[in-house]
């Protein structure tokens, strides 16, 4: 009894350590590529650093008409965005690439599945960071565009304009990474109808006369003060 | 097809047929059916006065949707020196919103400067076909070119005391402190040049941004740069077009302001060694109007500058000075019948501005467009200063607004050269 008990247990040890053998030369490889993509990392971010110092980078994101750009940039700094993003990406490939290194089936599928969906990924990062960008030039024009139309509620356009921008990036994004499904474009599909009923309700029953005076108004602008002011 | 080829192409028919020429008259046009008959019959009255010069008369137009090309040729039918030609207009020109009375103003004049320099003109005039002009104008124009050897005539409009305080309040205090020389109506429509003037301009590129955005200010920066001889001609009320009004306040002040940060990036290492200013010569016979009191309602205005200043600080701070938005945040409080828009204040604003502009700290567009609800302070305060003044006074008033854009000249010279370190 006890020997059969014995070779079991000594049967299960042997498999565990082989298991455990078969397996350290993958993790060992993973160090090793881990080690690896970190120097490599490490280096991409020297040059790019010094390269894009060299050609004074920063500058040349302003003077090409992208000051936003600083805006969202760690230390104001798009050097540093755009050094971070490539050192990110190359130690996320070589974590990936390490994995699969382990040759295990589990984390083998795990990488393809995430090789594939890489793609949908940086889709929906685009997608964000392009309607990232758009909501605070749009705000900002709008804000601006509202200031001088003397609009008193500048600002709330402005900010409502601005959520409007990100949520339907966020929802195209959301889309991309297949999450939510039919869930989000129902709702973002819901809201907007929402809003524009609303505006609609507003107009037609309880604003139309302050509209017909607004509008009264661009047509004609400080009738009183633009009949003698001709600015040029 | 190069935009110079179109010109030559389209102006070689005229100036083959006419040869040479003294004086040339050039009228651009876009829809002026209503005056340009009347414009043209005083061009060929005012010629005239120069009996022994060979002239042409050039009617160019942008192309007019309405009967403007008929009237002309009606109205100058069979006379010699009269000759029509288009300029090229491209989408972009018909798109932009624009203060200019003719779509592709920077092509139109380039169109006409070729002309003058192959018919070799002594003198060549522009007048606008916006509005009907007495034959005396555009002989005043010529003469001091043709006889009293200026290189540009520009125009000097007499008008109500409230008239043009963008270019009062901005443009003119603004060129003559950077460039020393006070040229009282740096835009318009009628303008006198000479061959000098146009034979540099020609030799120039005429694709950049500050010749599109306003080629009369691009043509006064280019002789003030190059040394040229200046006058400006007393030339009394311009009538407004009919189809004037109704501009949007803050497209004119980023199109022009704009056109004049350009040209100081340009330019800076010529108008930081200027100090002070001088006096252009003026010509012909100055007539004042009446000063008729008008009913100006400023409350908009300070109005429209409370508006901002409760929303655009934040962006206001990216380019001025946090001294300056202070005093901002006091002048918004200010009562109405007490607002004050310090000339000073006003004029470190614009300096500002150029400096944002030029560093980029924001969209250009963006930077320029908040400019509008200081702009509507500073003229609040203009007119409130103005108010029962005749017109001796009103001069006082703009005269005091150039020096104290000249006074605080050094400022931005300092800011211009360290606007990281020198932010008070």
């Amino acid at each position: 009894m006890w020997e059969e008990i014995n070779a079991l247990l000594s049967q299960s040890w042997s498999r565990i350590f082989t298991a455990v053998a078969n397996f350290l030369p993958g993790l060992l490889a993973l160090l090793v590529i881990l080690l690896f993509t970190i120097a490599i990392a490490g280096l991409v971010r020297l040059v790019l650093r010094r390269f894009l110092r060299g050609i004074h980078f920063d500058e040349w994101v302003i003077r090409w008409g992208f000051p936003d750009v600083a805006e969202w940039s760690p230390k104001r700094s798009p050097s540093l965005l755009l050094i971070r993003i490539a050192s990110w990406t190359i130690l996320l490939l070589g974590f990936l690439a390490g994995i699969s290194a382990l040759d295990a089936a589990l984390p083998s599928m795990l990488v393809v599945g995430l090789f594939e969906y890489i793609p949908n990924v940086l889709a929906a990062a685009l997608v964000l960071a392009v309607g990232a960008f758009a909501s605070r030039f749009l705000a900002r024009s709008v804000l601006i565009g509202a200031v001088n139309m003397k609009l008193q509620s500048a600002r709330l356009v402005s900010i409502g304009v601005k959520w409007l921008v990100l949520v339907l990036a966020g929802a195209m994004a959301l889309q991309h990474l297949r999450i939510g499904g039919s869930i989000v474009t129902l709702s973002f599909g819901i809201l907007f109808g929402g809003i524009v009923l609303a505006l609609a309700l507003a107009i037609g029953l309880g604003s139309k006369d302050m509209v017909s005076r607004s509008w009264e108004q661009q047509s004609q602008p400080d009738k009183e003060t633009e009949e003698h002011v001709h600015h040029l | 097809m190069a935009e110079v080829d179109v010109i030559v192409e389209r102006a070689e028919p005229a100036i083959r047929e006419q040869g040479t020429a003294d004086i040339l008259i050039a009228v651009p046009t876009f829809n002026n059916e209503n005056t340009i008959g009347a414009v043209l019959n005083a061009a060929r009255t005012a010629l005239l006065q120069f009996p022994q010069r060979k002239a042409l008369i050039a009617h160019l137009d942008g192309g007019s949707t309405d009967s403007t090309v008929q009237r002309a040729k009606d109205s100058l039918q069979g006379a010699a020196c009269f000759a029509q030609v288009s300029y090229p207009v491209y989408p972009i020109h018909r798109l932009e919103v624009s203060h200019h009375s003719v779509p592709g103003k920077d092509s139109a004049y380039r169109t006409i400067f070729f002309m003058a320099q192959e018919l070799d003109v002594r003198a060549c005039c522009i007048v606008g076909g916006d509005a009907v002009l007495t034959p005396d104008w555009i002989a005043s124009l010529v003469q001091p070119i043709l006889e009293l050897g200026f290189d540009l005539a520009a125009p000097s409009y007499q008008g109500p005391k409230y008239d043009g305080l963008l270019v009062k309040t901005a443009l003119y205090p603004l060129l003559r402190a950077l460039f020393g020389k006070g040229l009282k109506q740096p835009i318009g429509s009628d303008f006198g040049y000479s061959p000098r003037l146009i034979r540099h301009c020609l030799q120039e590129s005429w694709n950049n941004e500050a010749a599109r955005r306003d080629v009369d200010l691009w043509i006064d920066v280019q002789a003030v740069q190059n040394d040229m001889k200046l006058c400006q001609v007393y030339l009394g009320f311009r009538p407004r077009s009919v189809k004037e009004g109704g501009q949007d306040v803050s497209s004119i002040l980023s199109n022009l302001v704009g056109a004049v940060y350009l040209e100081m990036e340009r330019t800076a290492e010529l108008w930081q060694r200027v100090r002070g200013s001088n006096p252009i010569p003026s010509v012909g016979l100055r007539f004042d109007p009446e000063t008729d009191e008008q009913v100006i309602d400023v409350k908009p205005m300070i109005q429209a500058f409370r508006i901002g200043f409760a929303h655009l600080q934040d962006i206001w701070a990216l380019a001025l000075p946090p001294a300056t938005v202070l005093e901002l945040k006091r002048l918004s409080r200010q009562p109405e019948d007490q607002f004050r828009f310090p000339a000073e204040l006003w004029a470190r604003i614009v300096y500002d501005f150029a400096v944002a502009h030029r560093l980029r700290l924001i969209g250009r567009d963006h930077l320029l467009r908040t400019l509008t609800p200081l702009y509507m302070g500073c003229i609040a305060s203009v007119i409130l200063n103005m108010l029962g003044s005749n017109n001796s006074q009103n001069e006082d008033e703009i005269e005091r607004i150039c020096l104290a854009y000249e006074a605080q000249k050094p400022y931005l010279i300092s800011r211009w050269r360290w606007p990281d370190r020198f932010m008070p």
